[in-house]
């Protein structure tokens, strides 16, 4: 007898296309929105971390302190100061469980001029690691290479805003330009990062810390800043680590007497942690919301299915059938109609979930078609089931008499 | 499935056995008493009209005797059967078993074909694929309908809707027939071909209740009922029991489709 009515369901199904076809329908634009509206709600999510990891929050910042506020003892033994040294030092095997990337830094601010402009910019005497260490891409041209370092080559990699004010009518590849007194070529153009959390990082420039020493800031003396870069997770460990390798180098046995300081990108970490929780929540509202839109376009098909459907339902019971029957025909209904609804929603919202948009690509995820086939189907089956069972309740001539 | 006391047991032949029944629509001073003290008894073999102009309350009788709806007081007995003893599920059972409808607007499930329809009762009696198809097969040629079997109500006519209702109202070869205003939406060709289909089902034995307010369908009948205001005014035996409906001819072989239902699914 279950067979039967699985049976009768199915002919019922296949009698009535058009009614199973809207509701197939309905089902199937629930799914595929919520489908659709999760991964995009993901991807976004990911795209937004992704740029806020962009900016390094787990890059940590060596400097000197300001002499001013070192202990007098402390000075005169030795004066204090990053070196080469520390550099070596950094990257010794005993730090690379930690360490990614040491990045040497000597920044000044100079002149740069080219033809007939000339104009002050940031330029950074530093590695080839300066680019990767800062997710900066190189648009036009190449970077500079520690070959370039070893053989102090005047080469020099420009941000777009100066390649641009220097160079307003044609590239800057190839250019010579004039930093300070020296002549540079410029190999590369970085890719522009726009105004951010950082500031302008667009007019910078970088070139090997060599040249730098022979023709900026003179015979080499000490580093602005050491840039280094954990690896991934060991950021509470790294930071106690460096500490303990420095002052060590800088033999400097009390901590609280330390000539150096290590700031990290707490703030950034923080504003990274809140962006994620933001979007979390945003991720949640948009699948609330997007399941409650799909579950009442599916609650409305069914409702108004089995209100038609109240004569069928009296026929039946006057012609023998009892309410069990009914409940499991509508049931297998409900089954096969979000079944199939579903099935095919989840695919199209899928498809569709590969398409890129604004610059980023959706993120589908299986809890996603899982989550969207079943609400749609639980409410489905709930208020397919709901009705007919209300309506199986009927004595049958109300049933028969309904309008 | 129905199980009888001795007790319970009437009469053998009588298949309808109503009495004081009364049916109060509403209550207080809005009550309307559409059934106000019906006592009435049908043998097996009778073929009975119950007539009454619209209000006199004979479509609450009709669905009181179809176990579609239940009385306010009063007793019911189908075959011996108290219907107010029964379940929700043993009242499905019983209109399934003992009970064929033909109402006045069909009743056929919509986009379903023919033979379907007439199969509906049979699959909720739980018979076999195979003898439902034959027997709903057999059900629509003795109303004359063979080759039709895959026609869609809306493919068919008026008459041959209510033909299709009739073989669906045979087929489980029930103890009473009832028909509502049976003939009330069929012009005058098709009203004669379903009380000729009626007059057969009495004459192999079935027992007829037809609601109606056509003087030309009593006129078929072997007794007649009338309702006035939820009361019997009238109750009038034209022939006996036993003998065959007063105006039934035997049909000549050319014009019988096929033996009578009775054969086929008893």
């Amino acid at each position: 007898m279950l067979v039967e009515n699985i049976r009768i369901a199915l002919s019922g199904l296949l009698a009535n296309k058009l009614r199973t076809l809207l509701s197939v329908l309905g089902i199937l634009i629930g799914v595929m929105s919520v489908t659709l509206l999760l991964s995009v709600g993901a991807g976004a999510s990911k795209y937004v971390s992704k740029q806020v990891d962009q900016l390094g929050t787990n890059t940590l910042y060596v400097f000197i302190k300001d002499p001013s506020l070192l202990d007098a003892s402390a000075s005169k033994i030795r004066k204090p100061a990053l070196t080469r040294r520390d550099l070596v030092a950094l990257e010794s095997p005993e730090l690379s469980t930690v360490i990614q990337r040491v990045v040497p830094d000597i920044s000044s601010t100079v002149t740069v001029s080219a033809a007939r402009v000339s104009r002050t910019a940031a330029v950074s005497g530093t590695s080839s690691e300066w680019a990767p260490l800062n997710n900066r891409n190189i648009a036009q041209g190449l970077n500079f290479t520690q070959t370039d370092v070893a053989q102090r080559r005047r080469v020099a990699v420009i941000g777009p805003k100066i390649a641009a004010s220097l160079f307003p009518n044609s590239g800057a590849i190839g250019k010579q330009i004039r930093i300070g007194s020296s002549s540079f070529e410029v190999i590369g153009v970085f890719e522009s990062r726009g105004g951010g959390l950082l500031g302008d990082q667009d007019s910078g420039i970088t070139v090997p810390e060599t040249a730098m020493t022979d023709t900026v800031t003179g015979a080499f003396e000490s580093y602005s800043q050491i840039i280094i870069q954990l690896r991934d997770g060991a950021t509470k460990t790294g930071q106690d680590k460096i500490r303990e390798v420095l002052l060590r180098e800088h033999r400097i046995t009390d901590k609280a007497k330390a000539d150096f300081d290590i700031f990290d990108n707490a703030q950034l970490a923080a504003t990274s942690g809140t962006i994620s929780t933001v979007f979390s929540a945003l991720l949640g509202l948009i699948a609330g919301i997007s399941l409650l839109v799909g579950g009442i376009g599916v609650m409305n098909i069914m409702l108004v299915t089995v209100t038609e459907r109240t004569r069928e339902i009296g026929i039946r019971k006057a012609l023998g059938a009892k309410r069990w029957h009914l409940l499991t025909q509508f049931l297998v209904e409900s089954v096969v109609l979000t079944g199939v609804g579903g099935a095919i929603g989840a695919g199209i919202g899928a498809g569709l979930a590969q398409i890129k948009v604004g610059g980023f690509a959706p993120i589908l995820q299986p809890w996603m078609l899982v989550l969207a086939m079943g609400v749609s189907a639980f409410i489905g089956v709930g208020f397919g089931v709901y009705p007919a069972n209300k309506a199986a309740k009927l004595r049958p001539i109300d049933a028969l008499r309904f309008e | 499935m129905i199980t009888m006391s001795p007790t319970e047991m009437l009469e053998p032949e009588t298949v309808i056995d109503v009495r004081d029944l009364v049916k109060t629509y509403g209550e207080g001073d809005a009550a309307v008493h559409a059934l106000a003290g019906i006592n009435l008894t049908i043998k097996r073999g009778d073929f009975v009209t119950i007539m009454g102009s619209s209000g006199s309350g004979k479509s609450t009788l009709m669905n009181i005797l179809g176990c579609l709806d239940v009385p306010t007081s009063g007793t019911y007995h189908l075959d011996g059967v108290d219907a107010a003893s029964l379940s929700e599920g043993a009242l499905a059972d019983l209109r399934n078993a003992k009970i064929g409808f033909i109402f006045q607007s069909f009743n056929l499930l919509r986009r379903t074909s023919a033979v379907r329809n007439v199969e509906v009762p049979l699959a909720y009696a739980g018979l076999s694929r195979r003898d439902r198809r034959k027997r709903a097969m057999a059900a629509l040629a003795s109303v004359g309908l063979a080759g039709r079997e895959d026609h869609r109500p809306n493919e068919l006519s008026g008459g041959q809707m209510q033909r299709v209702a009739v073989a669906r109202a045979l087929v489980t070869d029930p103890a009473m027939v009832l028909a509502d205003e049976a003939t009330g939406n069929l012009d005058s060709k098709s009203t004669e071909d379903v009380i000729r289909l009626l007059e057969d089902l009495n004459v192999a034995g079935r027992t007829i209740v037809w609601i109606t307010h056509e003087h030309e369908v009593a006129r078929h009948s072997k007794r007649r009922v009338v309702l006035v205001d939820g009361l019997i005014t009238v109750d009038e035996r034209i022939v006996a029991v036993d003998a065959p409906p007063p105006l039934w001819k035997p049909r000549s072989a050319t014009e019988l489709a096929v033996e009578p239902i009775a054969v086929e699914v008893a």
